[in-house]
């Protein structure tokens, strides 16, 4: 009787405890490559939404930019055995993508993410590019109709993002004024030669155009030359530039919580792809527009747009 | 003492001097050099180890640690190394394990002798040190740590796109371990010791020749000039006031030269007229000698005019009143002798009766009386009277004969004659000479009342007739002698002091001289001289 009573006991309690682990939900971990701001932002977005979900952030891992850390980190989250592991910035993502094969990967905040060959079964990712449409739109609500667009570019870092804005700037009317660069040496002799050619500068996150040295020689120089400087960066907006269409970071945390659950969903280790952020603010830095004499009725028209300085 | 000379002072001290600042030169370049060399060398080691530290394939060696993989970065390390001054490399890899160590054959240090790096992952930087072996080789020691690149420059770029907040640390670096590398300053102590022996040395050397050569030279243009100098004041030391410095140059020594011959002569100017002033002084001592002599000698014309002016003065009065005595007393004499010549008459005639015997002697004494009263009247007058000679050519043996032979010569006084025989002729009122002589030979009778000599001589002197007249008497003192010519001086109790005056005034008219000597004890001699030929005898 007693044997039966403890075998009883036994599978109810195995029963019992199933049955909790499948009402707990999913677990998660989160590696942000180092500690910014930015990132911190995508975490806490992520978190919120978890908790909404009802997926526990079993640990978060910092980097601090440093590989070796990966390899270390790498082992504890195979022990951890997460259902889903969400990488903040390059660095992470890489380092994610060598090692973690078996556990879906959702990464963001990575900058031009397709040269990082980050396609894999387990990895579904958001990138930090806003939509070419959603970034016209936000330009032109300040500066209205822009006629001649400039950028410059590497091909080998952005020159598909450009392959992409050609065409959806024709769609909006817009010509594309494009200057080729292989150095960051270049960009003085890039700027000479837009001078004149171009109503607004167009600067994309390509390491190769933007340095600390050559954002001063950017920017003062489309001051002097009164050009709209649009960004893709909120800190560019904050040290000078005219405004700029960047991902709302919260959200993109958001965002990814809800690829995680969409993703846990999924009955096998699959991928979601890569989608763009679906939440974006406009940055409009007013000391400048005041030097360009600008009337900025969209700041007064929308109240989630950041004010600099 | 010995003697130091400008010349060697200066080319000593000069010497000496160039020799200090050449050695303290050398010493100082060598030392830059030096220096400089090992800061060169110093260089070269960063450089190679940096060569190395960025070599991929040193990367790889170490990551995969595999020591052959090291042959062809040590081969380059060694063709970089043109100097040949590598010694000695090591690579340890980070879990302190030497991969590799070698060293050159030609080091006498065994590389195990060479120190290890301790805790290599405190090495964050390129690190030197200087390592003395036990054997005195020194090498520079240089160590690099390798790192392996892990990070992601993206990550970087994401930093300044999405913002950063503080500081971040090296992004992804893995230590791999060190690579150690020596190099010899064999080199630099090499041609240190070239540059010592083949130009500081011989450099020195050339300078401080030349500096003994140039300072000889700068001593002897300064110490021939003064050398010069000196000859010349030496000569010009011996009086020879017409020496010149020959010396040109524009310098202190030939301002000195030319202030020196300014000297030499102002000074000469000044002998000159200082002689010249000598030769005036000399001329005018001379000329004050010569008024002295006059002085004196009118001096004595003048005590003598003056003496014979008083004298004159005297006897002017004296004869005055001489004259005008005589004259008063003469006349009364006269009568009185006349009276007297009566009453002896009368008494010799027995005109008066009763007449006493000494009557007679009384009137006798009072004609005597009278008539030698009348004889002094007489003297007086002829005093006062003397009479212009009257000349003729006279024998002057002659007068004294005639004049001794009217004198009455005691018997205890022996005569002594002294006439020169021969003598000429001259011009004298002959009475009057020998009215003199008469007077000079009764003086000296006089003088030998117990007796004597008497010595009367004549003789020509130059252009006189002297006569002397001497005798053994008593003599005359110093101080009476002077006088004796003076008008009623007399040294004789019943003298009127007229005699000699006389006497003098007699000569005088006759242009002669009488003069006397005296000892008191001895005797006096009195002296006539009269000229042979007078001007104013002719008048006569």
């Amino acid at each position: 009787m007693n044997h039966k009573y403890s075998v009883f006991i036994i599978v109810l309690w195995t029963l019992l405890f199933s049955a909790y682990c499948a009402h707990a939900g999913e677990t998660a971990i989160v590696i942000k490559s180092q500690d910014l701001s930015a990132y911190n932002e995508v975490v806490k977005g992520f978190q919120e939404e978890c908790l909404k979900n009802n997926i526990t952030i079993k640990s978060i891992y910092d980097l601090n930019g440093k590989m070796k850390l990966g390899q270390k980190i790498v082992r504890k989250v195979k022990k951890e055995k997460p259902d889903i592991v969400l990488t903040i910035g390059v660095l992470a993502a890489t380092v994610a993508k060598d090692k973690i094969k078996n556990i879906p990967i959702v990464f963001c905040m990575v900058i031009n993410h397709e040269r990082f060959h980050l396609s894999a079964p387990n990895i579904t990712g958001i990138s930090t590019e806003i939509a070419i449409e959603d970034q016209l739109k936000g330009f032109q609500s300040v500066l209205g109709q822009i006629k001649n667009m400039g950028v410059i570019y590497d091909p080998s870092k952005t020159g598909s993002i450009i392959t992409n804005a050609e065409n959806k700037m024709k769609d909006a009317d817009m010509n594309l004024v494009k200057f080729q660069i292989s150095s960051s040496k270049e960009v003085s002799e890039a700027m000479e030669n837009l001078i004149g050619k171009i109503d607004a500068l167009w600067l994309l996150p390509d390491s190769t155009v933007v340095t600390r040295e050559s954002f001063d020689l950017i920017k003062s120089t489309t001051l002097e030359n009164r050009i709209p400087l649009l960004c893709t960066s909120d800190v560019f907006v904050k040290a000078g530039a005219l405004a700029a269409v960047s991902s709302d970071y919260n959200y993109v945390g958001r965002q990814a919580a809800g690829l995680t659950g969409k993703i846990l969903e999924l009955p096998d280790l699959s991928s979601l792809g890569i989608v763009n952020p679906d939440h974006f603010k406009l940055s409009i830095n007013t000391d400048t527009a005041e030097k360009f004499g600008l009337e900025l009725k969209v700041v007064q028209e929308d109240p989630k747009i950041n004010i600099y300085p | 003492m010995i003697k130091i000379g400008i010349r060697f002072k200066f080319v000593f001290f000069t010497s000496l001097l160039i020799a200090t600042i050449g050695i303290a030169s050398s010493w100082f370049f060598s030392t830059q050099t030096r220096s400089q060399l090992e800061e060169e060398l110093k260089k070269r080691g960063y450089s190679l180890i940096a060569q190395l530290a960025q070599d991929g394939e040193v990367k790889d060696s170490m990551s995969v640690a595999q020591k052959a993989f090291f042959e062809e970065p040590i081969r380059r390390l060694r063709n970089l190394d043109i100097e040949q001054e590598l010694a000695y490399w090591r690579v340890l890899l980070a879990q302190d394990d030497v991969l590799l160590e070698e060293n050159e054959k030609w080091i006498k240090t065994e590389i195990d002798k060479i120190p290890v790096h301790n805790n290599i992952e405190d090495i964050i930087d390129p690190v030197f040190s200087i390592f003395s072996a036990d054997n005195g080789e020194h090498f520079y020691d240089f160590v690099v740590p390798i790192y392996e690149k892990q990070t992601i420059t993206e990550e970087e770029f994401a930093t300044q796109i999405f913002g950063s907040e503080g500081e971040h640390n090296k992004i992804g670096e893995k230590l791999l371990g060190i690579v150690q590398i020596g190099l010899t300053p064999e080199r630099i102590n090499k041609k240190m010791q070239t540059i010592l022996w083949t130009r500081s040395i011989p450099l020195g050397f050339i300078i401080v020749l030349v500096g003994i050569g140039v300072s000889y030279f700068i001593a002897s243009g300064v110490v021939k000039p003064v050398k010069l100098l000196v000859k010349i004041t030496d000569r010009v030391a011996a009086g020879d006031l017409t020496q010149k410095v020959e010396i040109s140059s524009k310098d202190e020594i030939g301002l000195l030269a030319s202030q020196f011959n300014q000297m030499t002569e102002s000074l000469k100017q000044l002998i000159d007229e200082k002689e010249g002033v000598m030769d005036q002084l000399k001329n005018v001592n001379k000329e004050l000698s010569s008024i002295n002599v006059e002085l004196v000698q009118k001096n004595e014309q003048l005590n003598d005019a003056q003496e014979q002016l008083v004298r004159t003065e005297k006897l002017a009065a004296v004869g005055t009143l001489a004259s005008g005595i005589s004259h008063e007393l003469r006349n009364p004499l006269s009568a009185i002798k006349n009276a007297v010549f009566l009453l002896k008459r009368k008494l010799s005639r027995n005109v008066i009766p009763d007449t006493d015997e000494k009557v007679m002697q009384f009137l006798d004494i009072m004609d005597k009386e009278i008539d030698r009263s009348s004889k002094i009247i007489s003297d007086l007058l002829g005093f006062t009277r003397v009479a212009k000679p009257t000349r003729f050519s006279s024998d002057i043996n002659k007068v004294v004969n005639e004049t001794i032979s009217r004198v009455e010569i005691a018997e205890n006084i022996k005569l002594s004659k002294n006439l020169q025989f021969d003598l000429p002729m001259v011009m004298i009122d002959a009475n009057q000479i020998g009215q003199i002589l008469i007077n000079l030979i009764d003086n000296a009778c006089q003088a030998m009342m117990d007796g004597g000599e008497l010595k009367i001589s004549t003789k020509v002197s130059e252009s006189f007739m002297e006569i002397e007249i001497s005798d053994s008497g008593c003599g005359i003192s110093e101080k009476e002698v002077k006088k004796i010519f003076d008008p009623l001086f007399t040294t004789k109790a019943s003298g009127t002091g007229l005699g000699l005056a006389l006497c003098q005034g007699i000569i005088q008219k006759h242009n002669g001289v009488i003069d006397v000597r005296s000892q008191e004890g001895v005797g006096t001699t009195m002296f006539i001289k009269l000229p042979l030929e007078d001007k104013d005898a002719g008048s006569a």
